[in-house]
């Protein structure tokens, strides 16, 4: 093996919390067979709000538990995909860590008592370059928390809420507690780059591991905006689909009838290493990073580049870093998420980018399934793709019954697909004109 | 994760250009003035205006004014400038809150979604979502200035000003871009943010204050090329993991700065957010204290960050 192959970064390990389940095979299970996750919102009581559907994730099934659900999500997707990749190998720590008998802190496994700050369960283990890079959602607060917070501009006295989960958790809490988890001894990254957060943060990788900066890192997304604020925002912008009664039928990427995303929420992490290590380790490999692009419309605030200006750049960035032409891409994963604007320009900037190669590259959207995850959608889809690119297949989209012909790509529908060659691309486009691709090679 | 320049090859990292927008008195040990916060010179549309909150047009000022002093403001190539930005604790505005909180509240003074659903929704501020995202700084920024060029966005303090740093050091040291705006901003004169370092700790002796700072660095090859003044080298950046405290945050916050291994100020320095590296850097800069300097802060989040820079 050459020293570039040894030194890229392959996906070892697949954690994810999806509003399709929690169990790798299980998800896979339902993405292939074309399962929606939507339903009624069972989170808080919607009321008359005008969207009262979402695809849930459900908390109780979750090894770590937390008042605000993203963080929740991100440490228990996280534990998931330590312990795939450790399944699937060697077992992580004992391959890449240094186990401490005394923590400098006088403790052993767990940090030591404190009331002000939430306690991570901490590795027997220190991993010293290994790091977390994570996409969180915003640090969005309670608003019964709000209501009590604002008569007297202070916590009330003796609540049993810890201080870290009244009226809001910051979102770093998450790749912080991820990180002391796992004994990973660089500082974590947390990118806020809204529905481009989570791809960010796995393309990072390629960053981080080209440079040698680490040899083991932990990345993905984590977001949950199914909370009143979130879905009255989001009603607000009238972005949202409001298709309650037929929630199944709400998330139509591309379809000529969709009328807004359906929420969704959760999260997946990946475990990243070095190609050399992972072999050495044994480890079976989902997937190698091989290209990373991310770019700015610069144009409107709530609206894509008309032309997909920014999108473009982002694929033809991703595909530069790959060193790879269109033809090389077999599938794209849209971003797709069924408003009419986004999929629209998603489609004109994949014409634009892959010319006439457009018309042979299946594409389907996640999000038919499992909705819009916010902040940690990219990661979410991108464990759809992977744990369907094992299998040699690509999942289907769900509810693309009148193609909307200003949507003109090659859909992959009703059934899943032979996957036709090893590179897939991944788009995630952000509200305020973030774009980010990503390109994977799907380990035959 | 640590850094350097590329000085041994010959081809370091400079600054040539910084930018602030400090909203109240100085927060640093050095003197200060205080700010005007017009945004209009730098929008290519008034209209934008409205969208943006406190934060926003801080960002976009400090950014406007680092780019004219670096006199890229017209000439810059879009597409080869990255935006690297390291935001603070989100600031709702409290007034727009107070609104969306008076009307979903029922008799007893509770939470109530059926008030929420029916009375509060119809008295949000539609702008509200606008300035109130994490990612809208960079957004405006990219906006009033074209840039097109990849990004990097993290929060909340001022370790992750050095974890911005690195990644646009690496993105110049791998020829992604030639031009890096490099900053951060945080509105903290906020509710919101008091609680947030009411349950932390505030870093600081006196209460965190809004500000912005943005440098423009560049290769020197370029700066060279593009005939603008290097005002500082970009030398070495090290940011680490301290071990051995539980929790997720600790208590301990701690900034030294030096000039020429010379202790100026120590201890506890008034805390301007992500920014406070840049107001370093300008105040050094505006005193004509050439020479080396270093910063070095601890934060809540146990992190250790250390920045060498040489003055011109």
């Amino acid at each position: 093996m050459s020293e570039n192959r040894k030194s890229e970064p392959v996906i070892t390990g697949i954690g994810a919390v999806t509003p399709l389940g929690i169990e790798n095979p299980s998800i896979l299970e339902k993405l292939l067979k074309g399962t929606s996750a939507a339903g009624a919102i069972t989170v808080f009581d919607p009321v008359d709000l005008p969207t009262r559907i979402a695809a849930q994730v459900d908390l109780d099934t979750l090894p770590f538990r937390l008042r605000d659900r993203k963080v929740a999500f991100g440490v228990s997707a996280a534990r998931f995909a330590l312990r795939d990749a450790s399944a699937r190998g060697e077992q992580i720590e004992h391959y890449y860590g240094n186990r401490i008998d005394n923590r400098p802190d006088g403790s052993n496994e767990s940090a030591r008592s404190d009331a002000r700050s939430l306690n991570p369960q901490r590795s027997r283990y220190v991993i010293p370059r290994a790091a977390v890079s994570f996409g969180m959602g915003l640090e969005l607060f309670s608003l019964p928390d709000m209501i009590v917070y604002l008569h007297e501009e202070k916590m009330p006295e003796n609540s049993a809420i810890d201080p870290l989960q009244f009226l809001q958790t910051p979102s770093d809490v998450c790749p912080h507690l991820i990180s002391a988890e796992m004994g990973f001894q660089i500082p974590p990254l947390c990118h806020i780059s809204a529905c481009a957060a989570s791809t960010d943060a796995i393309g990072a990788a390629l960053g981080l591991m080209e440079e040698d900066l680490c040899d083991l890192m932990i990345v993905g997304g984590a977001d949950s905006m199914i909370n009143p604020m979130g879905v009255g925002g989001f009603s607000l912008l009238q972005a949202m689909t409001r298709r309650n009664d037929d929630p199944a039928r709400a998330s139509r990427p591309f379809d000529s009838d969709r009328d807004g995303f359906l929420l969704g929420e959760g999260a997946a992490a990946f475990m990243i290493e070095k190609r050399g290590n992972a072999v050495d380790r044994g480890a079976k490999i989902y997937g190698t990073i091989v290209g990373f692009g991310n770019s700015f419309d610069a144009h409107g605030i709530s609206e894509p580049h008309p032309e997909g200006e920014g999108a473009l750049l982002a694929m033809r960035r991703a595909l530069n870093k790959a060193r790879l032409q269109g033809k090389d891409i077999s599938y794209i994963n849209a971003h797709g998420t069924s408003t009419p604007k986004n999929d629209v320009t998603e489609a004109l900037a994949i014409n634009r980018v892959f010319g006439r190669h457009a018309s042979r590259i299946a594409v389907s959207s996640t999000k038919s399934m499992v909705g819009h995850c916010i902040s940690a959608s990219g990661a979410v889809e991108l464990a759809a793709v992977l744990l369907c690119g094992e299998r040699g297949l690509i999942h289907p989209g769900i509810n693309l019954d009148h193609p909307d012909p200003e949507c003109d790509l090659n859909f992959v529908v009703g059934q899943p697909e032979r996957l036709g060659g090893p590179f897939i691309m991944k788009n995630s486009f952000a509200f305020g004109g973030q774009n980010s691709s990503l390109i994977i090679r799907i380990e035959s | 994760m640590d850094t350097a320049s590329e000085r041994k090859t010959g081809n370091p990292l400079v600054v040539t250009g910084t930018g602030a927008c400090l909203r109240t008195e100085a927060p640093l040990p050095f003197s200060q003035t205080d700010d005007v916060m017009d945004v209009t010179p730098f929008v290519s549309s008034r209209k934008m205006i409205k969208y943006m909150g406190k934060q926003d047009r801080m960002a976009v000022i400090a950014a406007g004014r680092a780019l004219e002093d670096g006199s890229a403001l017209e000439k810059a190539d879009g597409e080869r400038c990255g935006i690297f930005l390291a935001v603070g604790h989100i600031p709702f505005e409290r007034e727009d809150i107070e609104i969306i909180a008076r009307a979903s509240t029922d008799d007893d003074g509770k939470f109530s979604m059926n008030s929420f659903s029916e009375r509060a929704m119809a008295s949000v501020n539609p702008l509200l979502t606008f300035r109130c995202l994490p990612n809208m700084p960079i957004f405006h920024v990219s906006v009033c200035f074209g840039i097109r060029g990849p990004y990097f966005i993290t929060y909340p303090g001022i370790g992750q000003f050095y974890q911005a740093l690195n990644r646009a050091l690496a993105a110049l040291q791998k020829n992604d871009i030639d031009l890096a705006l490099v900053g951060g901003v945080a509105d903290q004169n906020n509710f919101l943010v008091r609680h947030h370092y009411t349950r932390l700790g505030q870093p600081g002796k006196k209460p965190p204050v809004d500000s912005a700072g943005f440098l423009l660095i560049e290769r020197e090859e370029s700066a060279r090329k593009r005939e603008v003044t290097v005002q500082a080298v970009a030398e070495d950046f090290r940011v680490t993991n301290r071990e051995g405290e539980g929790g997720v945050y600790g208590s301990a916050f701690y900034q030294e700065i030096r000039i020429d291994d010379i202790p100026v100020y120590s201890g506890d320095i008034d805390y301007s957010g992500p920014a406070e590296p840049v107001h370093f850097i300008r105040e050094v800069q505006s005193r004509s204290l050439a020479g080396a300097l270093i910063h070095r802060v601890r934060t809540h989040d146990h992190l250790e960050a250390e920045g060498r820079w040489r003055i011109h």
